[in-house]
């Protein structure tokens, strides 16, 4: 059964149409990366999917729910969670503020969620006390999770997370990611890492010029010699 | 000199009260409030209006607080006086401001919206209260005598007591409660705050009330210092300004600083100037920190002006 499905999105900022219809989708428990150029519109999919762009026409579901142009703090409610690329933590916040942020809509309060977040993220433990903007880029990216993991999401949605963290963290946020997975947690990641992304993954939809262009195993798109030339940098 | 400088206290705890909730409001919906001095006026004239009508005529006893000038009608009369100002705010965002951000107007469209309502609520004002000053009391109260010839009034020690309270009131509210990190987190990232779950649309309604009522509260402490206005308010705006800058807009600690520095120095200032280069004052202090520390005392580098 899909988790997600999107068809046909047609979306973009103002009158700059980015998506020309798209579609993909993602399955429960699943791993699923989305790779191409710069431009070709892996960011504005993910906004779209997450209700802070519209799209001018198709459709999102989520668990057979139709989501489409609900604001984002309904979507949230529907066991979807979202971290932006850029922008994705609140820096004058303390970690546990942040976690509480991530809980907002939780009855319960977030104190049990967080103990289960810290477990997934022991650095993040020791400076919970810390305001964000005290901290590496690397634990801002854990913290940038660690908030999305508030509400128990079903699905993450991951926008470019290794970029501009040095190579070493690159390794340890796709481990994370697998760490997140191995919680029964979907995750549908954009990466501009498209190897590293499809090494860590099991699907792969390759975007050009705001369109589908290749969708396939993770392993087999390594494989395919036209995906490597035009977008892996390279030969399989 | 003392004097003056006890006296700078008391109009910098005012100015630090009204700043304070200036740029709680700018944090929250990302722009300079014109109209923050008129909701002030709003508030004072509302308890004006509870306090030599209603209450009178309700029969509510009019006896005063041991040595203070006012009694049970302007206790009945501030919390009264907040919650209208606060509907006032929240309805003029719902007016004025809302269909502006569904539009996605430019933000100097917004200033321009606040100029707007600032000059309607100050309209108003004359049309029902007339243009001329009304007092709460006519009723003298002495100084205390304090050591090192310092003379204050119990009303100005209440007056500074009250904005000392309800800032740190604002602050445990921000710090402790879920709605005000919340508004922290809607201030810091309003993006994040939405993808996270928080609907910023509340957060505005929740800004504008309790910014509101904290500026109409500003303005009935300083209706009971001195006089009501219909442009007690206005003339405030530009001190309120200069204050939220000097402390770093957007950071409440700063504005309570920087409110009071500017109250100070306003009030020095008259020793050696005629009391009316007393806005001048506060912009010659605006320009220097433009000049010198653009992001305020205790702002960080990264500015949103």
């Amino acid at each position: 059964m899909n988790l997600l499905a999107a068809s046909g999105i047609v979306s973009g900022y103002g009158d700059i149409e980015i998506l020309h219809g798209v579609s993909l989708t993602v399955g429960a428990g699943e791993v699923v990366a989305i790779i191409g150029p710069n431009g070709c519109g892996k960011s504005t999919l993910m906004k779209t999917i997450f209700g802070l762009l519209e799209p001018t026409d198709g459709a999102v579901e989520f668990q057979d729910t139709d989501i489409t142009g609900l604001p984002p703090h309904e979507i949230v409610r529907q066991g979807l969670s979202y971290v932006p690329q850029a922008d994705n933590t609140f820096l004058s916040l303390t970690v546990e503020e942040n976690l509480a942020m991530g809980a907002f809509l939780r009855a319960d309060g977030y104190a049990e969620q967080a103990e289960m977040v810290y477990g997934l993220f022991p650095a993040l433990e020791e400076r919970r006390r810390a305001r964000v903007a005290s901290l590496s880029g690397g634990q801002r990216q854990m913290v940038a999770m660690a908030r999305a993991l508030m509400l128990e999401p079903k699905l993450l949605l991951l926008d470019e997370p290794t970029a501009g963290l040095a190579p070493v963290f690159v390794e340890t946020v796709f481990a994370q990611i697998a760490h997140v997975n191995a919680q029964g947690i979907a995750v549908l990641m954009v990466e501009q890492n498209a190897r590293k992304a499809l090494e860590h993954s099991q699907r792969g939809y390759v975007l050009a010029g705001g369109r589908n262009r290749f969708t396939d195993a993770s392993g087999a798109l390594l494989a395919n010699e036209e995906v490597a030339n035009l977008y892996l940098g390279g030969t399989a | 000199m003392i004097a003056l400088v006890v006296d700078g206290i008391i109009l910098g705890s005012i100015l630090s009260l009204g700043a304070v909730s200036l740029t709680l409001v700018y944090g929250i919906v990302r722009f300079a409030n014109f109209a923050h001095g008129d909701l002030m006026a709003i508030g004072a004239y509302v308890a004006f209006f509870l306090v030599s009508t209603v209450f009178a005529a309700l029969g509510v006893p009019d006896a005063t607080f041991g040595p203070l000038s006012f009694g049970l009608p302007m206790a009945l009369a501030l919390p009264v006086a907040m919650a209208a100002a606060a509907g006032v705010a929240v309805a003029v965002d719902r007016l004025v401001f809302r269909p502006m951000r569904r539009r996605r107007y430019a933000p100097v469209m917004f200033v321009i919206g606040s100029l707007a309502t600032a000059f309607a609520l100050r309209a108003l004002l004359s049309i029902i209260w007339g243009p001329e000053f009304h007092f709460y009391t006519q009723a003298l109260r002495p100084a205390l005598q304090l050591p090192f010839e310092i003379r204050i009034k119990p009303d100005q020690i209440f007056i500074l007591a009250a904005c000392l309270a309800m800032v740190a009131g604002l602050y445990l509210f921000l710090g402790r409660t879920r709605i005000g990190k919340a508004l922290r987190a809607t201030a810091d990232n309003p993006d994040l705050a939405r993808i996270s779950g928080i609907d910023t649309e509340r957060m505005m309604v929740w800004t504008w009330g309790i910014g509101a009522a904290m500026a109409a509260t500003a303005g009935i402490l300083l209706g009971i210092d001195s006089q009501l206005r219909p442009d007690m308010g206005w003339n405030l705006l530009l001190p309120l300004f200069a204050a939220a800058i000097l402390g770093g807009i957007g950071n409440p600690y700063g504005a309570l600083l920087g409110g009071m520095i500017i109250g100070i120095v306003q009030q020095v200032s008259t020793a050696f100037l005629l009391p009316t280069y007393k806005p001048a004052v506060a912009f010659v202090i605006l320009i220097l920190v433009l000049l010198i520390r653009p992001q305020g005392i205790l702002g960080s580098e990264q500015r949103r002006f």
